[in-house]
């Protein structure tokens, strides 16, 4: 192990913010000079990143891990590391970045300097959310994340994006509050630890685990976000630059699920036992109710917006089922939901650079003008609807095969959702590109420029390289779900020997005592 | 020559050349109709020549293979080509993408890849003066691709995979002129529904992956292997039920049986060449060889078996009425093709798995036949769809007038077309199992068939034209590359049957002993020597019926064409109803498609999203907010007095606090 | 070099107060002979003396080997007690004094006044809070706070020609007159029941006292004096004067209100929380609950309707009393965890508070007083340096990591809740989101303007340059690197 592979982490870490540096030492007049420089930064980091999953040997542990004293006299330390779900996480990013950047490239065009600093400050936040092991880190990145975006659609967006902009912040701020406190009581209960994995280890008692568990739900939740805590979003994502749009569908809401997984779940077993069905039926509900409210959205946007829902619930449903294929697919789905969702924000942003408005209802026919972005759209769609050999059905096959073993209620509820995704995006489709062409107009606009196809075709090609070989990718993942599981399931294995066929909601009276 | 053919491939890696020789022609086509964009119509040549040789170097391969089989048949001669690659490995759960070919699925791949090539050759001339022409064939050869994967796969989830593509590839081929909205609506319907029988299928696998995860059969082996399944099928007795109407629902949703039928008379807006391939031939028969590929696993439950039938029988009949009353050529062919998968789901319940299967591919013969004469007529006459405008075509078009006739004979069932010992192994099984009301349904859906195909046949052909006499001297037949398909068609549907001649007749019924190894469960044996005469008379019953249905509705509709209005006239009411499809789509459209949409917007959205939860909950908080400050900035006067007055209550409550 | 600080090291620290004593004499004599001119001498020569006493009081810290701690016994009979607890609070207050000086220069200048007395003032003000930060007995304490009152209603009537000022002032005077009458009503029921001022003894006998017949005297006491603190430190429902005095005064001298001294006010009501507080009844306990809720709500709520940016970093100065008071019950059961809590809170609040007014000052220069937020349009594109640091500090102020404000507060909540203030914490949190609603709107309208100002001229002046950089840094540095300063805190107890 060299230095580099030793410090590669930190490295990828903090890139970005010594790109930002040094971005902010060139003069705002060299456009090109800025972009150039931010895009080739956020390029180095996604190189770096393949290095590492390169390197990464997929035992379930922590990998790349570094621990250096911060504030020790608060037991506060810098630790970060990596497993196989924090792997993909941070290869979404350091993907997403390079493509949200290059995306702005003609769309941005006042205060460039301030707006790509921003994306690089967020890439930061972003990694460190999903490398950091010490929960102070880990609050600290939470909440770098949300000033870059709050200015991202602040400044940048369109719409009524003050109020949006607003919006996402108290909303978003909300949660962390309440993550405060969750990390600061549990840090006392845990005698002033703040090491995730101390965490893991240590045993919560029944009602700190009820407590913990309700204010991370609803930190968490709100960020996924799930049923009732999700009105923030739609505003958000519509409001924000195609950019913006991008890394909060891509990865923002990622951040969610993953502390349901990285935090919740492993460290509060009784609790999740106690909540899982109220977990399961809010998923089954934003999965449903989600997909029903973008059916009937009028503005682009807006719906693809709401699809997130629908695909984070399916998310949420893999984990709280507690079996190793669902958790497995739900790890794979962000990763899935990542990239195809926020393909679909990019293309509806090419369409709105060049026709100015979000209003499906304007839209008819555009198959006519833009044949190739009209085939990349539906591929992209056939994948979020699920459609086999592309990447979302595996994710969502193994969630409700996984789910369908203990919960199947919920699951066969959850299944409807497949029917809902293929009707809101057909139906999404056929208005825009479909039918006869509306206006003349259309046909003044070229089809996909070269920088567009750099823009999509790594995700495409991911999106079929994840759906035909998703093996990689699995096996990436799965020591990682198994310690997962093994935590999950210390409720059982304190009850019964046998660990594997039982449904956890039935443990709650045998924990109670 | 076929030494030589194994001497440089492995019969693996030709089976893998079956499937994949047609993806490459997808890809292939779809990259020209990329690049190409608007100009794709002049790399015509180039276009078909790869969109044609690819699916008949893959029949080619098929028939080699088949020979192979015959070759040493009484060995069984079934074989795996093994994982290709594993799909998606967790740790209890493999799932490998391989192929598994046997009797059952190379027949299956005859037909598809057959059919499948004829039609392609056909539609070079159908197509050719369209713009997506490449487009076309890259979808047609998607097509090929999935149906083949639906037909060889060797586990379910690689089946699914060609299950779901042949739905995406309907979607794309329906709406394949997308600028007419109704097309594109139409694809979009068809999609929906298609996804609507698929989830309930996704439901039955996961049943059957719990199934064989506590029946602890091996992981590595895959869940879903056939032929693990069938090893391991003694664990579904007691899930056999739930399991069997779980995949039964998909295939409704594939097959276009009642409630989810409804679909396939839209999808004739696609070009006629797709609705003969996938609407008629292929696609739409998935569900049924699913059916049969898992016969071990409904023979168990006699209960699925009984629904399966009897929603057969029952959308037989229903969709012959309504062919009876359609005047668009080729929606009465979808309904013709609904009935017939109907009589194919009849068997199937019953236990006739064989006749089903044997049905199912004499069928996609005459029915692919009939949609290709349909479409060259549809092609002469520039699109003219309604039989009421057309008339005594024979004159013009006679190759086309009598192979029409013949597949109409076929579909009637009138000896000795393939057609007539299709469901005469149906009918004769389903009596001798003692089923006399599916019987007596099968049987008059035989009749209504005839009376209506002749119908057509009458209407189109024959009698005095509708056309204009300037437009109608200008029709002549169609080019060979439409014609040679045709007529290859007919040979098959007219010596088709032969495969499968009654032992009643004498005949030695192949195809029963071809598939006996993979037809388990086979429950009516069509050997009955104790009773040779029975089957004879039922055979007979059956044909006079037909026949007499098929000259009434000939003559009546050649000559006679005033009769039907004044008794369409007497019904008034009744046929009203049967003409407009029994007002389904209407009654789905009110009780499905309005409600939820109106739901989702009016309820989910527009109250409980943006009026409850944003607009009470969240601004309403922000408001409450905003009302205290208000409340709080007044108390600030700037009177002295005032604090005065704050400072000595603070004083008093907290000193009273603490001091008593 | 080495042989000035020895021999600093050799000298008594009292004397530095005694220096600075002279000086403020000097400077306020000499500007009544010496008109001309002086008004640019006078804070050259308090700034020098600041940063002398600052080195001294610095090689004093160093060199501290008296273990005699507030926490620790006392010896009795100290009117003025020095550890280092005391010595870390002067240096903030000095430095805190210095920016404030360096900040007047130019907002006098904008103004042209030529009286130079404001900075004996501030000094004389200063030696008052010395006095008060290291009273070891109620007398002293007293008289400190006296000083620094007198001092201050002259400090906020300095603008003679501005009615708002005098109004200020007066107001100022007459609540503070009444508060001093409470406070010492307050001592002296105290020294009638336990007999004697030293906060040593007071704290030795209390307990008894408490517990015997004469205990509702004592409380009584107690509770006059919690009722003077709350109004010096403004805390509800004592603080109605804050909002208006920080308003109509000059704006160094709000500065100078809202932190330095607050600041010297809330170090020794800390200390006699530990001294006396700590070991009387809980009943305080739950009085200061209440108060710290009500002050962070109503300053936190007040200050979202405001226009005025004054008015609306007079409220938040507010909820920040509030957010210190948080903390303040958990003195009986972790004493030294609160210090620092609170200690290291007060630094952070200084350094935000100051950057945020400098700002102010900054948009002012042009002889506005009151600086509406919706001036503050653009500033963004126009003056990207100043509006970067107004952002960065109200972001400090909300508490956004990776500033020093979020850390501050972090570590108030986790002192809080290590002693099982739940409840109380998750209220202030959801007061700091509340906060969100006008922290954000400044900084709203800076940046998300749609207008398309030129960039013209950014910051020019000298010494407000150094003030928002001194600052800015500091929020910066001690944001993600607090481990030193924690050192040094944890080390003053």
């Amino acid at each position: 192990m060299n230095w580099l592979e030793s410090h590669l982490l930190s490295i990828i870490i903090f890139l970005p913010i010594f790109g930002l540096a040094v971005i902010s030492l060139i003069p705002e007049r060299q456009k090109d000079v800025i972009r150039i420089l931010s895009l080739s930064f956020s390029f180095i980091i996604l190189i770096l990143t393949i290095k590492m999953w390169l390197l990464f040997k997929g035992s379930g542990d922590f990998e790349f891990a570094e621990i250096y004293p911060w504030i020790p006299s608060l037991n506060i330390y810098y630790r970060i590391g990596i497993d196989g779900v924090s792997l993909m996480l941070v290869i979404l990013t350091a993907l997403l970045t390079p493509i949200a950047i290059l995306t702005s490239w003609n769309e941005i065009n006042k205060r460039i300097k301030a707006f790509y600093m921003l994306m690089l400050a967020l890439e930061t936040g972003l990694l460190g959310v999903f490398s950091s092991l010490d929960l102070f880190m880990f609050y600290v990145f939470w909440e770098v994340v949300l000033i870059p975006m709050y200015f991202i659609i602040g400044i940048w967006g369109s719409g009524n994006r003050i109020k949006s902009a607003i919006k996402f912040f108290i909303y978003t701020m909300l949660g962390s509050v309440l993550l405060l406190v969750a990390i600061i009581y549990g840090s006392t209960v845990t005698g002033g630890s703040f090491d995730i994995v101390k965490w893991y280890a240590h045993n919560f008692s029944y009602t700190d685990q009820i407590f913990i568990f309700i204010t991370l739900a609803i930190a968490f939740g709100i960020k996924v976000p799930i049923f009732p805590l999700h009105t923030w979003l739609a505003d958000a994502h519509s409001d924000a630059p195609t950019a913006g749009s991008v890394m909060l569908a891509g990865v923002l809401l990622k951040m969610g699920t993953y502390g349901f997984y990285r935090l919740i779940i492993p460290i509060l077993p009784l609790a999740t036992a106690k909540f899982a069905p109220i977990m399961l039926t809010l998923a089954v509900i934003s999965i449903i109710y989600g997909g029903l409210v973008a059916m009937v959205q009028p503005d682009f946007k807006r719906l693809i917006a709401y699809t997130s829902i629908s695909h984070l619930g399916f998310v949420m449903l893999g984990l709280f089922s507690l079996q190793i294929e669902a958790v497995e697919g739900a790890v794979l789905q962000m990763l899935n939901h990542g990239l195809s969702t926020s393909a679909l924000f990019i293309m509806l942003g090419m369409i709105y650079e060049r026709y100015k408005t979000r209003e499906i209802s304007e839209y008819g026919g555009l198959a006519k003008a833009l044949p190739v972005l009209t085939t990349a759209f539906i591929i992209v769609s056939l994948s979020s609807m699920g459609l086999p050999l592309l990447n979302n059905f595996v994710g969502e096959f193994l969630i409700l095969l996984g789910s369908f073993q203990t919960q199947t209620i919920y699951a066969s509820c959850a299944i409807s959702g497949i029917v809902i995704s293929a009707i809101y995006m057909l139906w999404l489709i056929q208005r825009m590109f479909l039918g006869k062409l509306k206006s003349e107009e259309f046909l003044k606009f070229p089809d996909l420029e070269i920088r567009e196809y750099f823009v999509l075709l790594p995700i495409i090609i991911l999106i079929f390289a994840i759906g035909i070989c998703p093996r990689p990718w699995l096996s990436s993942i799965q020591r990682s779900a198994d310690l997962f599981m093994a935590f999950s399931k210390r409720v059982e294995t304190i009850t019964t020997p046998d660990a594997h066929k039982i449904n956890v909601s039935d443990q709650l009276p045998t924990t109670n005592d | 020559m076929l030494q030589s053919l194994y001497q440089h491939f492995s019969i693996q890696t030709l089976a893998w050349a079956i499937i994949g020789l047609p993806l490459f022609g997808a890809i292939f086509n779809s990259i020209i109709a990329l690049i190409t964009g608007r100009q794709q119509a002049s790399y015509r040549s180039l276009v078909s020549f790869v969109g044609v040789i690819t699916p008949f170097l893959s029949f080619f391969i098929t028939i080699s293979i088949f020979l192979t089989f015959i070759s040493f048949r009484d060995a069984d001669p079934a074989f795996i080509t093994g994982p290709l690659f594993k799909w998606a490995v967790t740790n209890n759960l493999h799932i490998d993408i391989g192929l598994k070919v046997d009797q059952l699925s190379i027949i299956m791949a005859l037909m598809v890849s057959g059919v499948g090539s004829l039609i392609h050759l056909y539609s070079i001339g159908y197509m050719r003066r369209d713009e997506g022409y490449a487009r076309y064939f890259a979808e047609l050869n998607l097509f090929l691709f999935f149906m083949l994967i639906i037909v060889l796969a060797d586990n379910m989830i690689f089946m699914f995979v060609g299950w779901e593509g042949v739905g995406l590839c309907s979607y794309l081929l329906i709406s394949f002129w997308f600028d007419e909205e109704s097309r594109a609506k139409a694809g979009m319907k068809a999609f929906i529904i298609n996804r609507i029988g698929d989830a309930f299928f996704l439901a039955g696998l996961f049943f059957i992956y719990t199934v064989m995860k506590s029946a602890g059969a091996p992981v590595s082996s895959g869940y879903f292997n056939f032929g693990l399944l069938s090893s391991y099928n003694a664990y579904f007795v007691p899930a056999a039920t739930i399991i069997s109407l779980l995949l039964f629902a998909g295939a409704v949703g594939k097959s276009a049986q009642i409630p989810l039928y409804v679909w396939l008379p839209d999808a004739m807006v696609g070009p006629t060449p797709v609705s003969a391939l996938i609407h008629a031939a292929t696609m739409v028969t998935a569900g049924v060889y699913m059916v049969v590929r898992l016969n071990f696993i409904f023979a168990l439950s006699p209960i699925a078996l009984n629904i399966i039938a009897y929603i057969g029988a029952i959308t037989a009949i229903y969709a012959a009425t309504m062919g009876l009353t359609q005047t668009d050529i080729k929606k009465i062919l979808a309904y013709s093709t609904i009935s017939q998968l109907g009589l194919m789901f009849l068997a199937v319940g019953v236990g006739a798995f064989t006749a089903a299967i044997f049905y199912l591919i004499m069928h996609a013969f005459f029915k692919a036949l009939l949609f290709l004469c349909a479409g060259s007529v549809i092609h002469a006459t520039g699109g003219e769809q309604d039989i009421r405008n057309l008339g005594g075509l024979r004159f013009r078009m006679p190759l086309t007038c009598w192979t029409f006739v013949i597949a109409a004979a076929a579909l009637a069932g009138i000896a000795p077309t393939a057609g007539f010992f299709g469901k005469d192994a149906i009918l004769w099984q389903t009596f001798q199992n003692e089923r006399y009301l599916l019987w007596t349904m099968g049987f008059i859906t035989t009749g209504i068939t005839a009376f209506y195909i002749f119908r057509a046949v009458g209407m189109i052909f024959f009698g005095d034209t509708k056309i204009p006499v300037n437009t109608f001297k200008k029709i002549h037949e169609s080019a060979t590359s439409m014609m040679a398909p045709i007529l290859v068609l007919t040979f098959l549907t007219v010596i088709g049957g032969f495969v499968g001649i009654p032992y009643a007749l004498g005949g030695s019924n192949i195809i029963w002993d071809w598939l006996s190894t993979i037809i388990a469960y086979e429950i009516g044996t069509p050997i009955d020597e104790t009773i040779p005469a029975a089957e004879t008379i039922v055979m007979i019953i059956t044909l006079l019926w037909s026949l007499h249905f098929s000259i009434l509705g000939w003559v009546i509709y050649s000559q006679r064409r005033e009769w039907p209005l004044h008794i369409a006239h007497k019904l008034g009411f009744i046929y009203k109803i049967v003409r407009n499809q029994y007002y389904i789509d209407k009654i789905y459209d009110y009780l499905f498609v309005k409600p939820v949409y109106w739901i989702s917007k009016k309820i989910l959205w527009r109250s409980v999203d943006e009026m409850y939860i944003d607009g009470m909950l969240v601004n309403g908080s922000a408001r409450m907010v905003g009302f205290w400050a208000n409340i709080i900035s007044i108390a600030q006067t700037g009177q002295i007095q005032q604090y005065l007055l704050y400072f000595i209550i603070g004083v008093v409550v907290i000193v009273g606090y603490l001091a008593l | 070099m080495a042989l000035f600080l020895q021999y600093l090291g050799s000298l008594n620290i009292y004397y530095v107060w005694i220096g600075i004593l002279i000086i403020a004499i000097a400077i306020t004599l000499l500007s009544v002979f010496i008109k001309k001119d002086f008004i640019k001498i006078a804070p050259v020569i308090s700034i020098i003396t600041i940063i002398l006493a600052l080195i001294f009081i610095w090689t004093k810290w160093l060199g501290f080997n008296d273990v005699t701690t507030w926490l620790g016994n006392l010896a009795p009979e100290h009117l003025i007690v020095a550890d280092r607890f005391t010595l870390v609070s002067w240096l903030l207050i000095l430095i805190s004094t210095a920016l404030i000086i360096l900040i007047s220069i130019p907002y006098l200048k904008a103004r042209d006044v030529k009286i130079s007395e404001y900075y004996g003032m501030i000094l004389f003000s200063i030696f008052g809070m010395a006095c008060l930060t290291a009273s070891g007995n109620f007398l002293t304490l007293f008289i400190g706070i006296e000083i620094i009152s007198i001092t201050s209603y002259v400090l906020i009537g300095f603008l003679r020609h501005r009615d708002t000022s005098n109004e200020a002032s007066i107001k100022y005077f007459l609540l503070s007159i009444f508060a001093s009458a409470f406070l010492l009503m307050g001592i002296a029921f105290i020294f009638g029941s336990v007999g004697s001022l030293d906060f040593t003894i007071i704290h030795e006998r209390i307990g008894d006292v408490l517990s015997s017949k004469g205990r509702h005297f004592c409380l009584f006491g107690i509770g006059l004096i919690l009722t003077g603190f709350a109004f010096k430190i403004a805390a509800v429902p004592f603080h109605a004067w804050a909002p208006d005095v920080y308003d109509g005064a000059p704006t160094p001298i709000t500065i100078f209100m809202a932190t330095t001294v607050k600041i010297s006010f809330f170090i020794a009501f800390l200390k006699i929380a530990i001294m006396i507080l700590g070991t009387s009844s809980d009943l305080w306990i739950n009085v200061i609950w209440v108060i710290s809720v009500i002050t962070m709500c109503v300053g936190n709520l007040a200050a979202i309707v405001q226009d005025n940016i004054k008015r609306m970093l007079a409220y938040s100065s507010i909820a920040h009393t509030g957010y210190m008071l948080v903390v303040l019950p958990a003195i009986t059961s972790d004493p030294s965890g609160v210090n620092n809590a609170i200690m290291f809170y007060l630094i952070a609040y200084t350094f935000m508070t100051i950057a945020a007014f400098a700002v102010v000052i900054e948009m002012g220069l042009g002889k506005i007083e009151h600086t509406e937020i919706n001036q503050l349009k653009g500033l963004g594109r126009k003056r990207p340096f100043l509006a970067a640091c107004f952002s960065l500090s109200l972001l400090s102020l909300l508490g956004m990591p990776p500033t020093i404000g979020f850390f501050a507060k972090y570590y108030i909540f986790l002192t809080a809740i290590k002693s099982g203030f739940i409840w109380l914490t998750i209220i202030a949190l959801f007061n700091t989101v509340i906060s969100a609603f006008y922290y954000l709107r400044p900084i709203m309208v800076m940046y998300f303007s749609a207008d398309k100002e030129e960039p013209e001229f950014d910051l020019t002046n000298p010494a407000i340059v150094a003030v928002l950089t001194i600052t800015i840094i500091t929020i910066l540095y001690f944001g993600i690197f607090p481990k030193e300063l924690l050192l040094i805190i944890s080390k003053s107890i």
